[in-house]
């Protein structure tokens, strides 16, 4: 089970990330879901739900409203019990040893949760006693995840008294308090401003260089698209993608888009390119020497376009695929409709 | 203005309507009836009484006054808090409901749903007149009588719920203004029953006549006299009209006061004090009290030594100086805790490695954050020594005979009837909070068993109790003599079953206590407010059921099979216990059970 390769199921091993990513020598997959179903009364929540998550990368979890994410975050990380299929986290299952799952992960739930009543360092003090961490280490501990969330400056501080990114922060921080080589983030972005986003997308930066797995789901896609290795796409409980981001963003069975930019104005520059055998159709990107090129069919390679586009004799400055927008792979994965 | 009332109105009846907890105790209020029908019945088998109906409507009376004092409490104190705690006050003033309306539209339908809980029982309660011993006109006036105190529940409920920001804080304001006159009417009965003639006495006899107009228990009373020829409408009706239409109009004289600045969700660190201070280190107490209490005590006994009091043993130590022992316990501890927190080193204010590790970590948070750490320890011993001062002032300066006996029972059931209930009201909240706070998962995913988890939120309830818990103590060592006399004189009789049954007693009450507190813990987890006053009830119906109805049983049974009551007392008592013991277990699981649920869920 440990191995992520030979799964036996050919939906999973059609949809894997690539192995070799991430991985080394003994390690096991940090999050391994096998035909995961859950239901609320009537409501199907989950249905087959089958993706695995490398160690060490940083996995986007996707999906619209009521599409089963947080279901499924609360199943890996043991708040609900699986009510058929499997979950492991780093080869261990949810169900037989939840104690061990659940020292190895740290959940942050989507809606703010604290004890607001307490002062910063009160609050991962608090966390720290109860995973058991000696009072020297926790000071050591509180020193580091305050410096990493770069909230050192407001330890001290009551919580209520913080603003919303603030917050957000000392979530973080409670959340690494005990190490965790799995971070389960559920929508940590939502409600923060620009600049608390990109802030925590950098922390979140930070804490995949040190070798945390982190699994986050969110609905801010162009962030996620930039961030993520992997992503798991999902609707209506069923999972529709799963793999390498640049796979997905790359995905597109009818034409391929290519983006160039000419040094200097040329005189009829498009209907030249419109000219070529192997384009499609060409747009001028507003009053700039940007266009963007489609062609007509997969077959045709970007060695072969830009060969033709050279042919052309005009100053290129530039020339690069255009990959489709995480939105875009969204749109055309999920369905339409209020959930 | 009607239109915002009515819509509010509507919407009120229809949320009453959906919530489970007032079916529930509907039908606990029609399983009371039913039963008291049963022990009506029983009574009458086994000729105990001579007028069943009278007992029957005596019952359903008095169980209706306490119904109403505790869950009215809960329920109209949440009237206006609810808007405030979801932030949805504002909302209706910015659609033009005034302020009237606001509190017309959400008092209206929670005074409708308990008067006609009140009326629906009228038809049926007629039956008590068949049964023998009790009047139609004293069945009105008892309704009239309820009806009144319903009214000035609701307005004093009302009152609370606009004045204070969130329900807890309104149930607290209600629970000190109700409960005010009926401690004084307690003093003035202490007093009374005394027999002393001090000056006290006197005027405590002046205060009865002023005080009883607004007993409701006066009134039932006297309504229920064999013979009563008062009118249907007593003058406790009229005060209690009064009474509600003032609570109503201060609310509404108050609304923009109370409701001006909007109300910011989020959990109380536990009182202003702390607030102000940053929060006082827990230690300071312990060390507090190891300096206090001996201090005062060796001050006493050298200035006794001194005064040559001890010479003839203990009792001959002047009582009055328990008055300023305690009365220099109230003021020296709150001071000590202070002084021990200002002085001791690294008292800065979340300094790390405060909390105590690994499992006990949620007593800490639970002691310190729910039930106000060192400055709510501090205010109970306060509180409980100023208790002992006042029972020390009545009971001696009242003019009755001195007793350390009387003081210490007194301070004996005072302690575990205060220690219960704080205990259900420690574990109730410090379950309430996680899920109104939506901090259970973090918890939940420590990695500790829920068990570990419940047992620690527990301790940390039961470690504030240590005032309580020093009062009662000293109580029961004042009271030590006799308490082991009643226990040590069945064993002394040749009959082995009162000393069995005597036994069970204690073992009957602990576990019903258990099962209070077990019940505050699951109410807590299952409804938004008065989970302490849904435990009381249902824990109560479970007893008087479990140890009363049994005890019927048996005795019909002991009877009709060997002619006389005898042992089936015990064998009664014993199904009790293991009625009792079985809830106990049943409910520790759901508990395990729904905060895991739970969990899942926020």
């Amino acid at each position: 089970m440990n191995d992520p390769t030979p799964t036996g199921n050919p939906a999973i091993e059609a949809m894997s990330p690539d192995p070799s990513s991430g991985m080394l020598p003994g390690d096991a997959v940090a999050i391994d879901v096998r035909d995961l179903n859950h239901s609320f009364k009537n409501h199907q929540a989950l249905h087959q739900v089958n993706f695995q998550v490398m160690p060490r990368s940083l996995h986007g979890f996707v999906g619209p409203n009521g599409a089963g994410k947080t279901t499924a975050l609360k199943l890996i990380c043991t708040l609900l019990q699986p009510q058929s299929g499997s979950v492991q986290v780093f080869g261990k299952d949810v169900l037989k040893d939840t104690k061990a799952v659940r020292q190895q992960i740290g959940f942050m739930p989507d809606h703010f949760s604290m004890y607001r009543q307490m002062t910063v360092t009160e609050y991962l003090d608090f966390f720290a006693a109860a995973y058991g961490l000696a009072v020297a280490d926790r000071r050591t501990v509180i020193g580091d995840v305050l410096a990493l969330t770069d909230m050192d400056g407001r330890a001290d501080s009551p919580i209520n008294g913080l603003s919303r990114g603030m917050q957000q922060r000392v979530g973080l921080a409670r959340v690494l308090i005990n190490d965790p080589d799995l971070l389960l983030l559920d929508e940590p972005a939502s409600g923060l401003d620009p600049r608390a986003r990109i802030e925590l997308m950098e922390i979140l930066r930070a804490l995949r260089q040190m070798g945390k797995t982190i699994f986050i789901s969110s609905h801010i896609l162009s962030e996620l698209a930039e961030l993520c290795d992997s992503v798991t796409i999902i609707d209506r409980g069923r999972v529709k993608y799963t793999g390498r981001m640049r796979r997905l963003l790359e995905q597109n069975t009818e034409s391929s888009m290519y983006r160039l930019t000419i040094a200097e104005p040329q005189e009829r520059f498009e209907e030249r390119l419109l000219g070529l055998d192997e384009v499609d159709s060409v747009t001028r990107v507003e009053e700039t020497l940007e266009y963007r090129v489609t062609c007509s069919s997969q077959i045709t390679s970007a060695n072969v376009l830009l060969a033709a586009v050279l042919n052309l004799e005009v100053p290129l400055e530039s020339f690069q695929k255009d990959l489709r927008h995480l939105n875009e792979a969204f749109m055309d994965l999920t369905e339409q409709g209020v959930r | 203005m009607m239109r915002g009332s009515l819509a509010l109105f509507t919407r009120g009846l229809r949320v009453d309507c959906r919530r489970w907890p007032m079916h529930l105790l509907r039908f606990l209020l029609v399983g009371a009836f039913l039963f008291f029908l049963f022990v009506a019945w029983a009574n009458s088998r086994l000729e105990i009484g001579t007028a069943p109906g009278l007992m029957f409507f005596s019952l359903i009376s008095y169980t209706n006054f306490v119904f109403i004092t505790l869950a009215g409490t809960s329920f109209f104190t949440s009237s206006i808090t609810e808007e405030k705690e979801e932030q949805t006050l504002g909302l209706l003033k910015m659609a033009g409901v005034s302020a009237v309306g606001i509190l017309l539209g959400k008092l209206g339908p929670r005074l409708i749903n308990a008067l006609l809980l009140l009326a629906i029982q009228y038809p049926f309660v007629q039956l008590a007149v068949t049964l023998g011993g009790i009047l139609p006109r004293q069945i009105q006036a008892t309704y009239i009588t309820l009806a009144g105190y319903i009214v000035l529940m609701s307005g004093m409920g009302l009152f609370c719920s606009v004045v204070a920001a969130r329900t807890r804080s309104a149930v607290a304001l209600m629970h000190t203004i109700i409960w005010m006159p009926l401690l004084l009417q307690l003093l003035l009965w202490i007093t009374r029953s005394s027999g002393g003639t001090g000056p006290l006495m006197q005027a405590a006899q002046d205060r009865v006549g002023w005080v009883s107009i607004w007993s409701v228990v006066g009134r039932l009373q006297s309504v229920m006299m064999i013979g009563f020829s008062g009118g249907a409408v007593g003058i406790q009706f009229y005060a209690h009209l009064v009474g509600g239409a003032a609570a109503f109009l201060l609310a509404w004289l108050c609304f923009e006061r109370f409701t001006r600045q909007p109300h910011t969700p989020g959990p109380e660190r536990g009182g202003r004090l702390l607030r102000v201070r940053g929060g006082l280190r827990l230690r300071a107490l312990p060390m507090a009290l190891f300096v206090v209490i001996p201090g005062l005590a060796i001050v006493f006994l050298a200035f006794s030594w001194f005064r040559g009091d001890l010479q003839n043993g203990f009792d001959s130590v002047p009582h009055e100086w328990v008055l300023w022992e305690s009365i220099g316990l109230a003021a020296l501890v709150p001071l000590g805790v202070l002084l021990v927190s200002v002085l001791s080193p690294g008292s800065r204010r979340g300094a790390i490695g405060g909390c105590w590790p690994g499992v006990l970590a949620p007593a800490w948070k639970d002691l310190n954050f729910v039930s106000g750490g060192a400055i709510g320890l501090a205010f109970r011993m306060t509180l409980y020594s100023l208790i002992t001062a006042m029972l020390v002032f009545l009971i001696d300066f009242s003019g009755a005979s001195w007793s350390w006996t009387t003081l210490g029972g007194w301070m004996l059931g005072i302690g575990i009837l205060a220690g219960t209930m704080e205990l259900a009201s420690n574990i109730g909240r410090g379950f309430r909070t996680e899920i109104q706070w939506q901090t259970l998962p973090g918890l939940m995913l420590l990695p500790r068993s829920v068990a570990a988890l419940g047992w620690s939120k527990v301790l940390g309830g039961i470690l504030a109790l240590i005032p309580v818990g020093i009062f009662t103590a000293i109580g029961a060592s004042l009271f030590f003599t006799s308490v082991w006399e009643s226990l040590s004189s069945p064993f002394d009789s040749s009959n082995p079953e009162t000393a069995v049954f005597v036994m069970m007693i204690p073992l009957q009450m602990g576990l019903h206590l258990i099962l209070f507190v077990e019940l505050s813990a699951f109410f807590a987890l299952t409804v938004r407010w008065g989970y302490v006053a849904l435990a009381f009830i249902s824990s109560f119906f479970l007893y008087v059921v479990g140890s009363w109805g049994m005890a019927m049983v048996m005795m019909i049974v002991g009877m009709r099979t060997r002619g006389g009551p005898g042992g089936t007392l015990i064998l009664s008592q014993l199904t009790t216990i293991v009625v009792l013991s079985t809830m106990i277990v049943v409910t520790y699981f759901g508990i395990g059970r729904k905060l895991r649920h739970l969990a899942g869920q926020s």
